[in-house]
């Protein structure tokens, strides 16, 4: 676009005449010159050579994008570490509550069909417990009142498995004297529920709606509910009187106050309340030790387990051996499986046992000696379980003394028939000859030196009284059966025995 | 040539088609000879080759660094003006150390013992000479007046281009080119009025 509006000026025609002279002098037609033209050929043949790809190789895009794959893998890195970093810092500022709930979530989630079972009885047992109490308050028949009572026995026993923690659920509900309900015999499918009853000399005298128990009371045996039923007193006439050598005013103030009565059950669920003493079944008979101490030389499984403490938090379960070791591990409801192979095992031990006879088994721990006496070996106590539910658990460590990791398996169990009972060798505290519920030769009130009084049932009864020794005879009930290893040993059955808190 | 034909030429030279660069080099080089012929008053077909060489040169160096803002031969032709003021200064810078030797005329050859009769195409003795004065003043009037104005003249009035191609060229605003090519005009004429006047010359006539 050429700017017509410039005016002309000369120095324009000095120049074009500059320019005119200058193309004429260059004479004829410019071409590229053939060396001029080889020269530069011959250069872009250079810089097409050097520019023409070679073969690539595998790396060379990676060693190409390097420095980003290089950004990109150091960010990833940041963004992983600072949501481990926020991870880690949220379930720190968690509250401790939420920790709470988190497990329980867990231990339900463990047991989801049961407990969601057990929620709907509770719910429903808590509608009739509402609907009976009033008529229990309100009128004075024994019969009403019964009624009540053994709804709530059957309420604490599902609280108590819906917690499932230490197996104690305590029903403290205030009635007074006069209104003591008639025993009734309850229904036969329902024997895990034992009551502990505890009269006053002073039944006049309420009782506080929270009364807390006396410590060992839910240690006391369980009994099946059909002996309870004979040995309940038909009214509080009937109950027998506190011993006369108890003054009434060293009642402790634990001890629950006249005319109330306190109703302790046990689960069988969960038998130990926190922790327990085991002490390992010793060989068949004594010529099974003298047998096998002449053929088999000693294991160490044998020294391990031989004695221990079992303790039981939550779902955890430790064991702690005589030596110390300690073992951890964890405690559930065993399956179905596994009850099964339970029971398979007590029915071939048990049918061993009555080929051989009843013959007294010992049972060693580091404080005495034990006796353990099955005489209804196979069939009540395959009955008494039936009806119960065991705990699985599993716990390994490692032990001091062998230096080697022992793992055990097994099931702990709690049978209400009181099949077991446990005493101190030369103690002579006292020994259970066998079922307490059942054994028609032990006497009422044999309990020993106790305040608490077996009736002809077989009941235990805890008169109010000074603060005596209680036999912890739901513990010596409790047993372990399962598999031990140590090492690489191979696995050996073992069977325990609770012999004490 | 077509802008588009001239693109595909393009193309094909930087892919390394010898053949396109032949037709680049046809296509190209007599404007290019001839622009750098009016660029040196002194300047022979010898030294326009020699720059042209180094200009072609440089555009097959560089010929990915050309965007396609303006015409190929108005890039060409700022190579080539560059490429003639290093020439012109190098060759300055020659004269200065005395790089070159002097050949007499009269020097027999010691082979043959002739003399060297090269022929001469130039006008008469006078007229070469009133004309190579007068160039030699423009020339110089050029030089003096130094960048930008130097290049913008040169492209103006010895490559005939358009003001939007030097504008486009230069990278400037065709208004911006309209007045630095008037401002430089009027320096131009200062400076060959004042150099005409010290040499007693008469300005070219057109």
């Amino acid at each position: 676009m050429d700017m017509p509006e410039e005016p002309h000026k000369n120095i324009e025609d000095t120049l074009k005449a500059y320019a005119k002279q200058r193309r004429d002098a260059a004479g004829g037609p410019l071409d590229m010159p053939s060396h001029t033209r080889a020269v530069l050929q011959r250069e872009i043949a250079q810089r097409a050579a050097a520019a023409k790809p070679g073969p690539q190789r595998w790396f060379e895009p990676i060693a190409a994008w390097w420095p980003r794959l290089t950004v990109g893998a150091g960010a990833v890195a940041v963004a992983a570490v600072a949501m481990l970093v926020i991870t880690d810092i949220g379930r720190k500022t968690r509250p401790p509550m939420e920790m709470a709930k988190a497990e329980q979530q867990t231990q339900s989630a463990a047991f989801p069909d049961q407990s969601s079972v057990v929620m709907d009885s509770v719910k429903k047992l808590e509608e009739r417990r509402s609907d009976d109490r009033i008529p229990v308050l309100a009128q004075s028949a024994p019969a009403a009142a019964t009624a009540g009572r053994v709804v709530g026995e059957a309420l604490d026993e599902k609280l108590k498995a819906a917690d499932k923690l230490d197996g104690l659920q305590v029903a403290t509900r205030a009635m007074p004297a006069k209104e003591m309900p008639a025993p009734v015999p309850p229904a036969a499918s329902k024997p895990q529920p034992v009551p502990m009853t505890v009269a006053s000399p002073s039944p006049a005298e309420p009782l506080p709606a929270t009364a807390p128990l006396p410590a060992p009371a839910p240690k006391l045996a369980a009994a099946p509910s059909a002996d309870l039923a004979k040995a309940m007193p038909s009214s509080s006439a009937k109950m027998p009187a506190s011993p006369p050598s108890v003054p009434a005013e060293a009642e402790p103030p634990v001890r629950p106050a006249a005319g109330q009565f306190v109703t302790a059950a046990v689960s069988n669920m969960a038998p130990l309340s926190q922790r327990l003493r085991f002490a390992q079944v010793a060989a068949e008979s004594d010529a099974d030790v003298q047998r096998q101490s002449r053929t088999v030389q000693p294991q160490p499984s044998q020294a391990v387990l031989a004695s221990f403490q079992l303790e039981q938090v939550g779902d955890r379960v430790v064991i702690t051996d005589a030596d110390g070791s300690v073992y951890e591990g964890r405690i559930q409801l065993a399956t179905e499986s596994q009850q099964q192979f339970a029971q398979s095992r007590r029915a071939s031990r048990a049918r061993s046992t009555t080929s051989r006879g009843l013959a007294p088994r010992q049972v060693t721990t580091q404080a005495g000696e034990f006796v353990w006496r099955e005489k209804d070996a196979a069939g009540k106590r395959e009955e008494s379980r039936a009806a119960q539910q065991e705990l699985f658990f599993a716990a390994s460590g490692m032990n001091r003394s062998l230096n080697q990791r022992v793992v055990v398996n097994g099931t702990l169990s709690s049978p209400a028939d009181g099949a077991l009972a446990y005493g101190r060798a030369g103690g002579g505290t006292m020994t259970f000859g066998g079922m307490i519920a059942r054994d028609s030769n032990a006497p009422a009130g044999a309990v020993g030196s106790s305040n608490a009084v077996m009736s002809e049932g077989g009941q235990i009864v805890l008169r109010a009284g000074p603060v005596a020794p209680v036999p912890a005879a739901p513990q010596a009930s409790a047993q372990i059966e399962g598999t031990l290893r140590v090492g690489n040993t191979p696995e050996v059955e073992i069977t325990a025995v609770g012999v004490g808190p | 040539m077509e802008p588009t034909a001239e693109t595909e030429l393009l193309a094909r030279c930087r892919a390394g088609d010898a053949q396109a660069w032949n037709g680049l080099f046809d296509a190209h080089y007599a404007a290019a000879a001839r622009f750098v012929f009016q660029l040196g008053s002194d300047f022979n077909r010898d030294d326009v080759e020699e720059i042209c060489q180094e200009a072609f040169l440089s555009v097959v160096k560089h010929l990915d660094s050309f965007q396609g803002e303006s015409r190929f031969q108005t890039w060409l032709f700022r190579i080539a003006a560059n490429k003639a003021r290093d020439y012109r200064e190098h060759r300055r810078a020659a004269k200065r150390g005395g790089g070159q030797t002097p050949v007499s005329l009269q020097a027999e050859d010691p082979e043959t013992g002739l003399a060297p009769d090269p022929p001469n195409t130039a006008p008469g003795p006078d007229a070469v000479l009133i004309g190579a004065e007068q160039a030699s003043l423009v020339g110089k009037a050029l030089d003096q007046l130094g960048e930008p104005c130097r290049e913008v003249i040169e492209l103006r009035y010895f490559a005939d281009l358009s003001y939007d191609e030097i504008a486009a060229s230069l990278k400037l605003n065709v208004k911006t080119v309209s007045s630095r090519l008037s401002k430089c005009l009027d320096r131009l004429e200062t400076v060959i009025r004042e150099l005409f006047s010290r040499e007693k010359i008469a300005p070219l006539a057109v």
